[in-house]
């Protein structure tokens, strides 16, 4: 859990971060996007994913005759680092690209991978995370959705809450329970869906989070016949399979860049009424930035290799979600004492949305007291 | 040097700091005939010279590598100057002279009135005054010990006049790059400290019962050592990555500079969350002089001051970012590793 392999980029990456970064100039520039603070869940435009798909940066790890691209994952890195520093609406394809698509990749049968990641790899299909119920939080083994077999192929009930997207995608990646737990032992007996949210019984209703932005849901799924091939990967692998996608999902610079487009902002203010105090405090953000991405860049890598680093990948989620709301700390701090009359226009309004978001920060994908769990556990102290 | 060939070296230095009676030469402060035989079986294996030039009686192995033993002497929180005289040794073999055979203390070319670690445990101390490279004797009459200090850290009287040997130093030896290897030595020691607090802490937590289970079955004591291991991984991370910087550039450009104030920030303030964790963990136990923690932690808590504390570091580099014509972090956080 210590060893993060370096990974380095190739020159073709640094060719690729230059366009990358012109194209985000160009769309800057001629209104295509206005920066926001946590843009890979609050800022969806599928028409900006759709551009994405068109230059190749979507499914770019994948193999070619998917519609992927078939580069390595340090290129797929430069682009959704530079998209998440950009504050780009990124949103809507994010879950999608980030672990949906690698999952059907893995787990999937040759007809899902066909139909489903060409279209992901095009920006045109978007989907959610079936995971969390009401009644199960953290405690995930909990949940109560359950598919039964017919002879058509399955019939999935239950409700999922906190999908983010879920009211523009077209798929939900559902864990639910195909057989009764074994004693205590409730990670047996679970199975993931891919479900067409198409479908008729599926009833998905918007939750406003803390700042009033409608992005996450509560899908209803009630007597929703599913088809056989619905099924993901191994009746019964659910939990394994959930945890690798986990991986997936805690480690990349989501986990630490959310908030850093507020401070960019502010600095060249800042940077007026520099003085020691805000010379460290900005030296000190830098530092462990620089640091982290360091770490997710190792996971990155590891995963590439095929490993499955859910330690490592707890590890940097448990840091960058602490640090992203060190940063808006640190931020307030350094504005503190400079009139509001010299803040640059839109300045206040991301600071409150960087505010707003900091609860969510440390819950989603993963509480940091799940996190330390998971860390703990591997240290065999549970 | 091959990766091979330094394993070999590191697992010798493993060797004998495994073997070592390192408690009893800790309580002497590094001092006595424990001491002594301890550096002499180092010496003999040719180790405070692993990063001076063959031609100097060395290893030829680069500073960056030398990182590498100044961690493993830390996770033994060993008190003899070892890393510093790697240090020392590599730095005249590039300004073309050969170290003298004894321990050799480094002074602070930036703050040349702070106190110099290891000065009382070593036979010579090595500074950089006006592009000059000296190495001077180093006896009793030239310092006074800091009280509460580790490793003999003590104020000299003035600089050292009994000169053994003195060299131009290399045009990229700088101040500023004097200290920085400095510092990034003591980044990779705490580092290394770091991985023993853990692992003592962990050892800990699980042989210590009360309410009639482990602490470690404690989840708020889990927690404690899940940021432990997270600010260690985060050190470790810190140090390579300067490392490698180094290794690219190894006289000391800008980029490496400012790598290695990345490192010395984040090692510094690990360390000070380190260390609160651990003891918070440990107790009172940890807090006694017998306890074998605090050989660990005072450590921490003097290396992270030593050649720049993290706040230092951090607005030095600050400085730099709120100089730009054009302020950004990013630029800075997207560098190639």
């Amino acid at each position: 859990m210590f060893h993060f392999p370096r990974l380095e980029f190739s020159e073709e990456a640094g060719a690729l971060r230059k366009d990358v970064r012109a194209f985000l100039a160009s769309e800057r520039a001629t209104g295509g996007f206005v920066p926001a603070a946590d843009c890979w869940v609050s800022a969806a435009d599928p028409e900006f994913s759709r551009k994405m798909g068109a230059r190749g940066w979507l499914g770019m790890t994948w193999p070619k005759a998917y519609g992927g691209h078939n580069r390595p994952v340090a290129d797929r890195f430069v682009v959704t680092e530079e998209m998440l520093a950009a504050g780009a609406p990124v949103a809507a394809h994010w879950i999608a690209d980030r672990q949906t698509g690698n999952h059907i990749l893995r787990y999937g049968t040759e007809e899902q991978r066909l139909s489903i990641l060409p279209r992901i790899a095009a920006g045109e299909c978007f989907t959610a995370i079936g995971m969390s119920e009401p009644q199960a939080g953290s405690d995930l083994a909990a949940i109560q959705t359950s598919a039964t077999r017919t002879e058509t192929g399955w019939t999935l009930s239950g409700r999922k809450i906190w999908s983010t997207g879920a009211h523009y995608s077209h798929y939900m990646i559902v864990l639910a329970r195909t057989s009764p737990a074994e004693g205590r032992n409730r990670q047996v007996g679970l199975s993931q869906f891919l479900v067409d949210l198409s479908l008729p019984g599926i009833d998905i209703s918007g939750i406003e989070d803390l700042g009033g932005t409608p992005h996450f849901n509560e899908t209803l799924f009630e007597n929703v016949a599913l088809p056989p091939e619905a099924l993901l990967g191994t009746q019964g692998n659910g939990w394994a399979q959930c945890m690798g996608e986990l991986a997936l999902e805690r480690s990349g610079p989501e986990r630490f860049l959310t908030s850093l487009i507020a401070l960019e902002h502010a600095l060249p203010l800042i940077a007026r009424h520099a003085d020691e105090r805000r010379a460290a405090e900005t030296g000190s953000i830098l530092a462990n930035l620089r640091v982290l991405r360091r770490m997710s860049l190792g996971v990155a890598q590891m995963l590439e290799q095929g490993e499955s680093p859910a330690t490592a990948a707890a590890v940097v989620k448990e840091m960058g979600n602490r640090l992203e709301n060190d940063i808006v700390a640190k931020l307030r701090a350094m504005l503190a004492g400079i009139p509001k009359s010299e803040w640059p226009v839109g300045l206040e309004s991301l600071l409150r949305e960087a505010v707003l978001h900091l609860p969510s920060n440390t819950l989603r994908g993963g509480t940091t007291e799940i996190l330390r769990g998971i860390i703990a556990r591997e240290m065999g102290m549970r | 040097m091959e990766r091979e060939t330094l394993t070999l070296i590191t697992e010798g230095l493993e060797r004998i700091l495994s073997d070592a009676p390192l408690e009893a030469i800790d309580r002497a402060g590094g001092l006595g005939a424990d001491a002594d035989a301890l550096w002499a079986a180092l010496a003999e294996n040719g180790y405070p010279k692993l990063c001076a030039a063959e031609a100097y009686n060395g290893f030829g192995a680069a500073l960056a590598d030398g990182l590498e033993f100044a961690t493993i002497t830390a996770r033994h929180a060993a008190a003899l100057p070892l890393a510093d005289t790697v240090f020392a040794a590599g730095l005249m073999s590039a300004a073309g002279c050969e170290a003298p055979d004894m321990r050799i203390a480094i002074a602070d070319p930036l703050d040349p009135a702070s106190p110099v670690p290891h000065a009382a445990q070593a036979g010579a101390v090595l500074f950089l005054s006006d592009d000059r490279l000296i190495c001077a004797k180093l006896t009793p009459d030239d310092y006074t010990v800091l009280a509460k200090a580790e490793d003999g850290t003590a104020r000299l009287h003035g600089p050292p006049s009994d000169v053994i040997a003195e060299h131009a130093a290399p045009r990229w030896l700088t101040p500023q790059a004097f200290r920085g290897l400095a510092a990034l030595f003591r980044a990779a020691q705490m580092a290394g400290a770091m991985q023993s607090v853990l692992s003592m802490t962990l050892t800990y937590t699980q042989e210590r019962e009360q309410f009639g289970r482990p602490l470690a079955k404690f989840q708020a004591i889990q927690h404690h050592l899940s940021d432990i291991a997270c600010e260690t991984a985060a050190s470790i991370a810190a140090v390579e990555m300067a490392g490698d910087a180094l290794r690219a550039d190894p006289i000391c450009g800008s980029g490496v500079l400012d790598e290695i104030a990345i490192a010395k920030t984040r090692c510094g303030e690990a360390a000070s969350k380190v260390a609160a964790c651990a003891h918070q963990a440990h107790g009172a136990m940890g807090f006694t002089r017998e306890y074998a923690l605090g050989r660990y932690t005072r450590r921490l808590w003097q290396w992270q001051d030593e050649f720049g504390s993290e706040t230092e570091w951090a607005a030095l580099l600050g400085r730099g970012v709120l100089g730009d014509a054009e302020p950004s972090l990013w630029p800075r956080i997207s560098q190639p590793l």
